[in-house]
C-alpha cells in the first residue's frame, strides 16, 4: 500500500516539476489567473416554484447565478487546467403567497409535503448547491490563457435542500449528489496585461444520486406518500431544477493574471 | 516609413507574404500554410541560447482587402508606433535585451549604411536560402556585432488583414433564424455585418555572423490585431528565442 503512495507522490511532484519548468510562454510570462467567473441562467418557473434566489420571496421572473471562484494554470502553449468551485442557492418550494402570507393547508400537494417530513407546516425549501469542477480548456487559436477556447470538465455537486419552517428553523432535508460532464465555448481577452475577462456559454449534463441522511425525524426516513409529492419525488425535483439550471448557462469571468 | 515601402524591396516581399496569408484565409487550412515555407524557413527550434537580439525596422502592415488601395498606409504607421513599445515590452518579459534599427530614426549617414546592409544580406538570404552572400562587407558586420554586442538581427513583421466574407451560408442561417427561432437574428446580423479580421506575425531572426537564418516562425489568428493578442503571439514567439 505504501509503495502506491509513493508512486503517487513521486508522479504528482514530477509533473509539478515537469510543468512549472517547462518553457510555456502564458501572457507575459504569468500562467496562473485566479477570478470571479459567476454562471447566469434563466429560471424557468413551474407551478411552486420560487423564482427568488434565496427563497424569502415570490418574483414573477429571475435570473438566477452560480457564484464561482476559479484558478487556472497553463501547462502548455495552447492548453490550460483550470479548477473552480462554485456555490448557488435557491428556492424550490414555497408556502407563501405574493403577501409573505402561508397559503394554508387547502393545498394538499403542500400539506403532503408537511407529512412526509413530520413538520406540522412550512413557510418555504430551498437548496443549496457546492461544486467542483476540474476542466481542460483548449485554445484553438492564441496563446493561452487568451483567446478563442473549447473547454472540457468534469464536475462534483452537493445539493442540500432544506426546509424552514414556521419558526425560521432550516431543517436539513435528503442531499442529492451530482456527477456531471460539461463543455464549454468562449473568449478570453486581456486588458491592462493584467486583467483577463472571459465571457462562456457552458452546457452541461449530469446522474444524480440521493442520500437518505436528512435531518428530520427519522420515524417518517422511509415514510412515502402515493401523493404528488413524496421524498423521492422531491429530489427528483430538485435534481431536475439543478440539472435545468445548469444545461445551458452563460458564463462570464474576471480574472487577475498572476 | 512610406517611401520606404513605396520603393523597397520589402514591399514586394510583404505583398507577396499578404498574398500567402491570403490564399490561406480562403483555404483555412493548417496544411496549405506549409507551402509559405518557400519564402520564409519555418523553423520550430527551441531554446536558441540568446541573450540580445537587434530589431531591424519592425513593421507593421494593415492591409483591407475590401479597399481599391488595400494597404493603409496612415493607420500602419500609427499602429507601427505602438508595435515598438509591444515589442519592448515582450523582450523585458523574456529578459532578452533588444536594441532597434530603425529608417526613420536613424541620424547619420554611418547608421544608415550599416542598416542597409544588414537589410540587404537578410534579403539575399530570405530568396536563396540555399546559397550564403559573399562576405565582402565582413569588416562592417564586425563592427556592427562589436557595437550591438550581438550577431542576432531580428525582422518582425506584423500583419493585419481585413477581408471580405463569404455570406452566403451565414444569410442561409439569418433566414432558417427567422423561420425557426427569432432570438437568435441578432447574432446571425451581427455576424453577417461584421467583417472578417485575421492577423498574422511573422518573427525571423537572422545570424550575420554566419549568414543563416536561426529562426523563423508565423502565427496566424482569425482575430482582430489587439494589444492582447500582440503581446501574447509576440511572447510565445521570443520566448523561444532564450
Amino acid at each position: 500500500m505504501n509503495y502506491y503512495k509513493y508512486i503517487v507522490s513521486t508522479l504528482i511532484l514530477g509533473m509539478c516539476t515537469l510543468t512549472t519548468n517547462a518553457q510555456v510562454p502564458g501572457y507575459l510570462g504569468k500562467r496562473f489567473a485566479i477570478g470571479y467567473a459567476p454562471s447566469l441562467m434563466p429560471f424557468f418557473p413551474k407551478r411552486f416554484d420560487f423564482k427568488s434566489t434565496d427563497g424569502s420571496s415570490l418574483r414573477d421572473y429571475a435570473i438566477n447565478v452560480k457564484h464561482r471562484l476559479d484558478l487556472n494554470y497553463v501547462i502548455k502553449e495552447h492548453v490550460s487546467l483550470s479548477l473552480d468551485y462554485s456555490f448557488q442557492k435557491w428556492g424550490v418550494i414555497s408556502n407563501l403567497n405574493n403577501e409573505g402570507n402561508l397559503i394554508g393547508t387547502d393545498n394538499s400537494r403542500l400539506e403532503k409535503i408537511s407529512e412526509t417530513f413530520g413538520v406540522s407546516d412550512f413557510q418555504y425549501i430551498y437548496a443549496t448547491s457546492n461544486k467542483f469542477t476540474l476542466s481542460f480548456i483548449k485554445t484553438d487559436q492564441g496563446v493561452a490563457p487568451r483567446g478563442r477556447y473549447f473547454a472540457i470538465g468534469i464536475s462534483y455537486e452537493n445539493i442540500q435542500p432544506k426546509m424552514v419552517d414556521l419558526k425560521g428553523n432550516a431543517i436539513n432535508l435528503d442531499a442529492i449528489n451530482d456527477y456531471g460532464l460539461n463543455v464549454r465555448l468562449g473568449k478570453r481577452r486581456v486588458f491592462f496585461d493584467k486583467i483577463m475577462v472571459d465571457a462562456a456559454l457552458s452546457f452541461e449534463t449530469s446522474i444524480s444520486t440521493f442520500s437518505r441522511q436528512g435531518d428530520y425525524n427519522p420515524e417518517y426516513r422511509d415514510f412515502g406518500y402515493n401523493g404528488l409529492l413524496d421524498k423521492d419525488e422531491l429530489s427528483k425535483h430538485i435534481a431536475n431544477q439543478a440539472a435545468r439550471h445548469t444545461l445551458v448557462s452563460l458564463r462570464l469571468g474576471i480574472y487577475y493574471l498572476l | 516609413m512610406i517611401p520606404y515601402l513605396k520603393t523597397s524591396d520589402f514591399k514586394d516581399y510583404f505583398l507577396q507574404v499578404t498574398d500567402k496569408i491570403d490564399e490561406k484565409t480562403k483555404e483555412d487550412t493548417e496544411s496549405e500554410y506549409e507551402k509559405t515555407k518557400a519564402s520564409i524557413k519555418i523553423t520550430k527550434t527551441k531554446n536558441l541560447g540568446i541573450k540580445k537580439v537587434v530589431f531591424l525596422d519592425p513593421n507593421y502592415l494593415v492591409v483591407d482587402q475590401r479597399k481599391k488601395q488595400s494597404i493603409r498606409y496612415i493607420e500602419s504607421e500609427q499602429k507601427e508606433k505602438n508595435f515598438k513599445s509591444t515589442i519592448l515590452k515582450c523582450t523585458d518579459a523574456a529578459k532578452i535585451e533588444a536594441d532597434f534599427i530603425i529608417p526613420s530614426e536613424i541620424s547619420t549617414s554611418e547608421e544608415y549604411n550599416e542598416y542597409s546592409l544588414i537589410r540587404t544580406r537578410m534579403i539575399e538570404c530570405f530568396n536563396n536560402e540555399d546559397v550564403k552572400p559573399l562576405s565582402t562587407d565582413n569588416e562592417a558586420i564586425k563592427k556592427f556585432m562589436e557595437k550591438h554586442n550581438t550577431e542576432y538581427v531580428a525582422l518582425v513583421i506584423n500583419l493585419a488583414l481585413t477581408n471580405q466574407k463569404d455570406a452566403t451560408v451565414l444569410l442561409a442561417g439569418c433566414l432558417y433564424t427567422v423561420a425557426t427561432y427569432g432570438l437568435l437574428l441578432p447574432f446571425f446580423i451581427y455576424e453577417l455585418t461584421k467583417p472578417e479580421k485575421s492577423n498574422a506575425l511573422v518573427l525571423a531572426v537572422y545570424n550575420v555572423k554566419s549568414g543563416e537564418i536561426k529562426y523563423g516562425n508565423i502565427k496566424y489568428t482569425n482575430e482582430r490585431d489587439s494589444n492582447d493578442l500582440l503581446t501574447s503571439e509576440l511572447y510565445s514567439l521570443i520566448t523561444k528565442l532564450k
